[in-house]
């Protein structure tokens, strides 16, 4: 008896499967248009299109922002991402209409389904990419930005659908991806700005004439050609147990002559200081032995 | 609304190659003079260049200098305790008025009654370390009559007195200090634009200075006055304005709607108005081929050239000239802060572009492409 009833139990579940299965082929029928060959060359085309519609957008921009009047320049490059966010979701709804009956209920249906192949499967990347259209509106960083993204420095060149590259001081280029957003801290040296604080930093021995050392730190930063002599000059000077730590915090002109500006001042000021002959800290200070 | 009407002229004038082009569909045809211009033959270059040398300073600056210097000298010297002890004439850099200042000043001896100290310098000193104690050494220096008539002094370029490298300011922070100390002495100083935005900017200076004169723009019919030797002399007629110039001018004669343009690209201002006039000026062939027929000169509306594609390295040079005035290469490499092989190559590039004039191992911007310098410097971030 227990038997027949779990036979009868297990030919229940068999038809409903069978019928959830023809229920869902049906479905997906309804749902996908015909695929022919006509149409996947289509979409092969709409594809092409795409990636060749970004790249000539890209180029356009940047080779727009390099060439105009450089306070326009990071305005400009705003541009990219935007852009290239329109040239995507045009792309993506027209390879859905291509291949997918979208009517009302169906696209319910491809929601739902796009949103649990996402949540299991695609998790990070979906992460990633609504980052970055978060990113877009909230501005945390821009193309020409200088960030700091954990342990990576570099200014944004490029703002894709899944993360950022940044090209670092030594010519490195780094890609992060946006859902790092969620997680870390970013800094953001301009901020859409086209000047970035530079500090350069200088160490002396305690007994320093710390006059004539500012009065060198201002005169360097005055003169160098890339400073911005609109924005604050400070010379900052802290005692630690080695010496004394003089910080020179200036603007250059333009936020990508950083290394070369800090080279220009501190070249500028050792300079002055060896014709001071001012003592640098001694770190080790060993006695003579005297036996 | 008259500043806004000037604006807008001004726009047009400076953009007016691109609107009209496009409004007028045979622009050539319509716009250009029908008879074929050539460059000057050399002899009429020659009579142009001695006439432009013989050309008096602009009397309406000579006016604006001197109005300025009087009113402000008489204040001191009624009341020497509270009055400022200092007037700065403040010009474009491309534009050099020590001259004018040294003439109003000729006969100040004897008609003030006071002694006049004129800084002798017409370069900057070749040693920059030795600024300091070459004007502490001209300010020591006893007057040479009676000594205690008031004393005037005279800078008459004050861009000779610095250089923008680590030990070129001494000699800003050594005059700083006197202005401060030394009310018993009025100055006069002379200096151009961005001198005096980049010394204000890292000293202050004008806090220390007393009165700030800057040129009034020269208007049309100052200029008109100031050429008419030129024009007289070599017979130079004027071109049918362009169809713009018509438009906006309505009904007025060539000769005037040419020195309104000219004004309005030069922005008053007489070194780029004579540069433009001059570029303005060409030869026109006679009529049939007789021998013995002259051409005419023939003046074309003023326009002023546009500048070459230039790099980030160029504008920094540039800046620098017009912070200089007038530099030698080797001192504008060390303000720079570069190799004189990398500065001379730059140079040359810009020579030959016709930005930069070399005279006697001197370096000067062409004064015709300092407003849209100004411009282009202005839009790349530099105070200008």
């Amino acid at each position: 008896m227990a038997i027949m009833a779990l036979s009868f139990n297990w030919y229940i579940f068999a038809q409903s499967a069978g019928d959830a299965a023809k229920e869902t082929a049906e479905e997906t029928k309804q749902l996908l248009t015909k695929i022919t060959t006509w149409k996947v060359t289509q979409a092969v085309i709409i594809i092409l299109i795409c990636y060749a519609t970004l790249i000539v957008v890209d180029w356009l921009i940047i080779w727009v922002s390099e060439r105009i009047a450089r306070e326009w320049r990071l305005q400009i490059k705003q541009l990219i991402p935007i852009s290239r966010t329109i040239v995507l979701t045009i792309t993506i709804i027209t390879l859905m209409n291509l291949f997918l009956n979208l009517s009302r209920e169906n696209i319910i249906a491809v929601t739902g389904a796009v949103a649990v192949a996402l949540g299991f499967a695609f998790k990070d990347y979906a992460s990633s990419i609504i980052a970055g259209i978060v990113g877009i509106f909230e501005g945390s960083y821009r193309v020409g930005d200088r960030v700091k993204i954990g342990d990576d420095y570099g200014e944004v060149v490029r703002y894709g659908l899944r993360g950022i590259r940044l090209q670092t001081p030594n010519d490195n280029t780094v890609t992060i991806p946006h859902s790092k957003m969620w997680t870390e801290s970013i800094s953001n040296a301009n901020a859409g700005e086209l000047e970035a604080q530079v500090v350069t930093e200088f160490y002396f021995a305690h007994e320093v004439d710390t006059e004539l050392v500012t009065k060198i730190l201002y005169r360097a930063a005055h003169t160098s050609r890339y400073t911005q002599l609109e924005l604050p000059i400070v010379v900052a000077m802290a005692e630690t147990r080695s010496g004394t730590h003089f910080k020179l915090k200036s603007y250059p002109l333009d936020a990508r002559d950083e290394f070369t500006y800090k080279t220009d001042l501190t070249n500028k000021a050792k300079k002055a200081f060896a014709k001071y002959q001012l003592a640098y800290p001694r770190l080790l200070e060993i006695e003579p032995n005297k036996e | 609304m008259s500043t806004m009407l000037k604006r807008f002229k001004t726009w047009i004038f400076e953009s007016r190659s691109f609107i009209f082009s496009w409004y007028t569909k045979d622009r050539h045809q319509l716009q250009e003079p029908t008879k074929s211009l050539v460059e000057l033959p050399s002899s009429i270059r020659e009579k142009l260049i001695a006439a432009t040398n013989r050309l008096a300073d602009n009397p309406a600056d000579t006016e604006a200098i001197r109005t300025s210097i009087d009113e402000a000298f008489e204040q001191w010297r009624d009341r020497p305790k509270t009055a400022e002890n200092s007037i700065v004439i403040l010009t474009s850099p491309v534009m050099i008025v020590s001259r004018i200042i040294i003439t109003i000043l000729e006969n100040w001896t004897s008609q003030k009654q006071v002694s006049v100290k004129v800084l002798p310098w017409n370069e900057r000193p070749a040693d920059i370390d030795s600024l300091e104690s070459k004007l502490q050494q001209f300010l020591a220096e006893e007057p040479a009559e009676n000594a205690r008539q008031p004393e005037v002094v005279v800078i008459p370029n004050l861009n000779w007195c610095f250089l923008r490298s680590m030990d070129g300011l001494d000699g800003i922070d050594y005059l700083q200090k006197m202005l401060l100390h030394d009310s018993s002495r009025f100055w006069i100083i002379a200096t151009g634009q961005v001198s005096w935005n980049y010394l204000n900017s890292i000293s202050d200076l004008e806090a220390d200075c007393g009165r700030v004169c800057r040129l009034p723009e020269i208007k049309s019919d100052s200029l008109r006055e100031w050429l008419k030797p030129i024009v007289s002399e070599l017979n130079i007629t004027f071109a049918e304005p362009r169809l713009e110039s018509q438009i906006l001018e309505g009904d007025k004669d060539a000769e005037t709607i040419y020195f309104e343009d000219l004004a309005s690209i030069s922005r008053g201002i007489s070194a780029i108005a004579l540069q433009a006039f001059l570029a303005s000026v060409n030869y026109q062939l006679p009529d049939d081929k007789n021998e013995q027929q002259q051409g005419v000169l023939m003046a074309e509306s003023p326009e002023l050239p546009n500048l070459p594609e230039l790099e980030s390295s160029h504008h920094y040079l540039l800046y620098f000239l017009l912070l200089h005035g007038d530099i030698t290469l080797s001192a504008l490499a060390h303000s720079i802060g570069d190799k004189e092989s990398k500065v001379r190559k730059q140079i040359k590039f810009l020579r030959s572009k016709g930005l930069v004039e070399e005279f006697e191992d001197v370096l000067k911007v062409n004064a015709i492409y300092y407003p849209k310098l100004q411009q282009e410097l202005s839009n790349n971030n530099f105070i200008i």
